[in-house]
C-alpha cells in the first residue's frame, strides 16, 4: 500500500515536473497577448527603456544628429526630425551605453526660401550609461535660439536627464 | 545506483509537486531569471502602465537593415499620424504616444495590404516584408498603458525570406513599483510641463483643422 502509494506521488510529482514548460508558458511571457505570422516565441523578452524626449523650442522644422552605442550592435547615427515647437519621446530599450548629440539643422524659412542652419553649439561630451543616465531615465534633448560667448546668435542643443 | 535513481526520482517528484504548487514562481526563477524582476521588484517599468501612453516599438530581429513606417490615429483626432524607423539588424526604436489611440497598423490604416517594413540590404536594394493585413484597434487589441510591438524577422517559409510580427506587452500587469526610476511616469511629468510651456506634441503636426 505504501509502495503504491510512493509511485502514485513519484507519478504525480514527475507529470508536474514534465507539465512545467506548459503550465508556466504563460507566467514566462505574460506580457505577450498576441503575435501573428510566427509564434509567440519569435519576440524577444519585453525590456526597459530609455526615454529620449527631443524638444525643439525653435519656431522652425529642425533636426537632431546623435549617436548610439548599443551594448550589443555596432554604433549607429541617427536623425530625428521634428516640427516647431514640437517634443518627440523616442524609446530605446536599455542596453545602450553611450549617446552622442553630434549636430543639428533648423530649416529657416524667409520670404518662401528654406535655408538649413547649422546648430553651432551642441554638448562636447557623450552621455555615458552608469555616468549621465541609466536604465529607465528620460533624457530631454533641447534645440534653441542661444547665443554664443561674445553675443552672437546661434542654434543650440543641449540635454537634461531626469531620473526622478 | 538503484537507490540514487530512487533519489533523484523522489527529488524530481518533490520539486514538480512544489512548483506546481507555488505557482510556477520557482520555476520561472531557474528558467528565466529576467522575469523574475517582473514577479519581484522591477528595476524599471517595460510597458508605459499608468502613464496615459501606447509605446509603439519596432524590433529589428532580421540581419538586414528594416525601414518601418506605421501609422495611428492621435488622441482627440480622426487624422492619421505616421513615424517610421530605419534599424540596423538587432537594434530597436519606439515612440510614445498620447491616448486614446483607436487603432493603430504597420503600414497603412487605409489600406492594411500596403507593406509596412523594407529590408534593406548592402547594396541599398530594398525588399518589401508581406504586410500583418490587419490594423489592430484599441480595447481588442491593445490598451491604453500597453507596448505593441511590430517586429521584422527571417521566415523561411515566405517568399521572400521574411515577415513581421506583432506583440503586445500588457501595461496593466507589471504592478506600480520600481527599484530605478519610474520611466513612464517621469516622460509623463515631463511631458507635461513642456505642454504648459507651450510646447505641443509632434502628433498634434497630424491634426491639421
Amino acid at each position: 500500500m505504501l509502495s503504491r502509494c510512493l509511485r502514485r506521488w513519484h507519478l504525480i510529482g514527475l507529470l508536474a515536473l514534465l507539465a512545467l514548460p506548459v503550465a508556466c508558458q504563460d507566467a514566462l511571457n505574460p506580457q505577450f497577448l498576441s503575435a501573428v505570422g510566427q509564434s509567440q516565441s519569435s519576440l524577444p523578452e519585453p525590456g526597459s527603456s530609455v526615454v529620449l524626449l527631443f524638444v525643439n523650442e525653435t519656431v522652425w522644422t529642425a533636426e537632431i544628429d546623435f549617436n548610439i552605442v548599443p551594448r550589443t550592435t555596432v554604433p549607429e547615427d541617427w536623425t530625428i526630425g521634428m516640427w516647431n515647437e514640437t517634443y518627440t519621446p523616442v524609446v530605446f530599450e536599455c542596453g545602450l551605453t553611450q549617446l552622442t548629440v553630434t549636430g543639428g539643422t533648423v530649416y529657416v524659412v524667409d520670404a518662401g526660401q528654406v535655408t538649413p542652419e547649422a546648430v553651432g553649439f551642441v554638448p562636447p561630451s557623450p552621455l555615458n550609461e552608469g555616468e549621465e543616465f541609466v536604465c529607465g531615465a528620460v533624457i530631454k534633448i533641447f534645440v534653441y535660439p542661444g547665443v554664443d560667448d561674445s553675443g552672437n546668435f546661434r542654434w543650440e542643443i543641449s540635454t537634461e536627464t531626469v531620473l526622478d | 545506483m538503484m537507490r540514487r535513481y530512487i533519489r533523484l526520482e523522489t527529488a524530481a517528484a518533490i520539486l514538480g509537486v512544489a512548483i506546481a504548487l507555488g505557482g510556477c514562481s520557482l520555476a520561472s526563477q531557474s528558467l528565466n531569471p529576467q522575469f523574475m524582476e517582473v514577479l519581484g521588484t522591477p528595476f524599471a517599468p517595460i510597458a508605459p502602465g499608468t502613464a496615459p501612453f501606447v509605446l509603439i516599438r519596432n524590433i529589428n530581429m532580421t540581419d538586414q537593415r528594416v525601414l518601418f513606417n506605421f501609422e495611428w490615429v492621435p488622441a482627440g483626432t480622426l487624422q492619421t499620424a505616421t513615424f517610421g524607423f530605419n534599424i540596423s539588424a538587432g537594434l530597436d526604436g519606439g515612440v510614445l504616444v498620447s491616448c486614446p489611440v483607436s487603432q493603430m497598423a504597420l503600414g497603412e490604416l487605409d489600406n492594411p495590404t500596403t507593406p509596412g517594413a523594407l529590408v534593406v540590404f548592402d547594396d541599398n536594394t530594398r525588399q518589401e516584408i508581406p504586410p500583418l493585413g490587419k490594423n489592430l484597434r484599441e480595447g481588442i487589441d491593445y490598451f491604453c498603458g500597453d507596448v505593441v510591438i511590430f517586429a521584422a524577422v527571417r521566415d523561411t517559409s515566405t517568399v521572400g525570406g521574411y515577415s513581421t510580427i506583432y506583440g503586445v506587452v500588457d501595461g496593466s500587469s507589471q504592478g506600480t513599483e520600481f527599484a530605478g526610476a519610474n520611466t513612464f511616469e517621469l516622460a509623463e511629468r515631463e511631458i507635461g510641463e513642456l505642454i504648459s510651456s507651450g510646447i505641443e506634441s509632434f502628433e498634434q503636426a497630424f491634426a491639421t483643422p
